[in-house]
């Protein structure tokens, strides 16, 4: 980053698969939570960014940045809401630091919320089809048939034991469990995830991250806060997913990640910590891959090998990533920054990882259509 | 829907693709012609147990890469292709039906020799 931004105070709701609290509480609870833990009064506030993708569809809400600066009493700032489908909280993220970074806010808020279960399963799997080409659309295809494929492909490829899904899904499993923001707080076994019901060949459901309701925040801030944002990017690739050279490349997540490598001047080995967007276990290792942690087709041995468990080379997903601490979408990246935020602390009490002073996440939206990187950095005291 | 289903073809470069675009990827070209696929391979597949309402239940769907490198992924109309097999996109199917808008369009077919 040319200039410091820092990371003042941070909150999230647990995350559930079905709330009564309305979409504004959920906004309104995070930021409080986030603005108490900074020590930060709304009104001196110069700018909020919320990321939400589909609040209207959903909720049928919009002016969301309205709804809850008016709550919070930000009156003055500017504010808006940033939208970028599944990626829609690490956009508003990146809003929020590119605000701090150019010093046109001296404080910013950054919320990323989402009430999936205002509507039918049916409407919201419709509303998350919609961020596909037209011509896929068409085809019916959903996002977990798109992980389908794409599993499908990586098993034939590298000869891969199916069993490296699951075990991606047991650790993060694991992790959640110890995780009182998580929406399943339960352990699972590498036999439970083998046998439960199949969603898209060779993914069942434990391979599929759930439909959830929740909100994250992140208070930013000039010159205040232990942790610094070291780089924060992002870069589109492309939308058809028939469109990709190759159908395991994710190029938005490759190139994001060296971008941000690069700005924040650190290399792959000084990452301590990773939250990576596992919507389906597949993603995990592939964004693993593209990140270049692992050699492509070599991520799912070194899952099974226990090197990205909370004790392992490098710890992903220690708050239980979106398998299990669930995937209210634009909640999500912000939530991962909540996790490494609290991990780069010492904050994460029966997850923390040893020593964590650097941290490395991941928000992808569509199936990799576009992708936002972001780099940590708890070393600043 | 008024998809015609084709793959465009730059009158330039020759750069082809399936996925719309006003202009070529390549070279920027604005000069494009359209063609039917001929027969591809499918690389992945897999079937969406859990699928819209207005798709079908068990959806067979196929990803198959096609001369000049063109990739498509659509339904398949039998469960039983399997990688490597050759495909051709053709038919006139129902794709989507009984929701707000009817999609028909091609399916991946076997393709005969």
């Amino acid at each position: 980053m040319k200039d410091d931004v820092r990371i003042a105070g941070v909150g999230m709701t647990r995350f559930r698969r079905a709330t009564d609290e309305s979409l504004r509480t959920l906004l309104e609870r995070a930021a409080t939570r986030a603005l108490d833990d900074a020590g930060v009064d709304p009104r001196s506030l110069a700018s909020v960014h919320v990321g939400s993708m589909g609040s209207g569809a959903f909720n049928r809400r919009s002016g969301l940045a309205n709804l809850l600066t008016a709550s919070l009493g930000a009156f003055g700032a500017r504010a808006d809401r940033v939208e970028n489908t599944s990626a829609s909280g690490a956009s508003a993220f990146l809003r929020g630091v590119e605000a701090v970074a150019s010093g046109a806010s001296e404080t910013a808020l950054v919320v990323g919320a989402e009430k999936m279960s205002a509507a039918p399963t049916a409407v919201a799997t419709d509303v998350i089809s919609s961020t596909t080409h037209e011509r896929e659309y068409a085809q019916g295809l959903t996002l977990p048939s798109f992980g389908g494929l794409a599993a499908d492909g990586y098993l034939r490829r590298y000869d891969a034991d199916p069993d490296a899904l699951r075990a991606v899904a047991v650790k993060n499993h694991a992790n959640g469990a110890r995780n009182p923001y998580a929406q399943f707080q339960t352990e699972i076994t590498l036999a439970e995830a083998r046998e439960s019901p199949m969603i898209a060949d060779p993914l069942r459901l434990y391979d599929c991250s759930p439909m959830s309701d929740g909100a994250a925040a992140v208070v930013l801030s000039a010159d205040d806060g232990d942790v610094r944002v070291a780089a924060s990017t992002g870069a589109v690739g492309t939308l058809a997913v028939g469109n990709r050279p190759d159908p395991l490349a994710f190029e938005s997540v490759a190139t994001a990640g060296r971008r941000a490598f690069r700005e924040a001047g650190v290399a792959r080995g000084d990452v301590d910590v990773a939250s990576i967007h596992d919507a389906f276990t597949i993603l995990e290792l592939l964004e693993l891959e593209e990140l270049g942690f692992f050699e492509p087709g070599t991520a799912w041995a070194a899952t099974l090998d226990g090197e990205t468990a909370l004790d392992g080379r490098l710890p992903v997903n220690p708050g239980g990533g979106l398998k299990a601490r669930g995937h209210p979408l634009g909640a999500t990246g912000v939530s991962q920054v909540v996790e490494l935020v609290w991990q780069l602390r010492g904050e994460a009490t029966d997850r923390q990882v040893s020593g964590a002073r650097v941290g490395l996440a991941v928000n992808v939206a569509g199936f990799g259509n576009n992708a936002v990187a972001t780099v940590l950095d708890g070393r600043v005291r | 829907m008024s998809d015609d289903w084709t793959a465009s073809r730059c009158d330039d470069c020759g750069e082809r693709w399936f996925y719309g675009r006003v202009r070529c990827p390549e070279c920027g070209s604005d000069r494009q012609s359209t063609y039917r696929l001929a027969v591809g391979v499918l690389e992945a597949t897999t079937t969406a147990s859990v699928t819209p309402p207005d798709v079908r239940d068990e959806n067979a769907l196929g990803l198959a890469r096609f001369d000049g490198d063109v990739t498509v992924v659509a339904q398949l109309t039998d469960d039983a292709l399997e990688p490597g097999d050759a495909v051709r996109l053709g038919g006139d199917h129902s794709l989507r039906e009984g929701g707000e808008r009817a999609y028909r369009g091609p399916r991946l077919e076997p393709a005969e020799d």
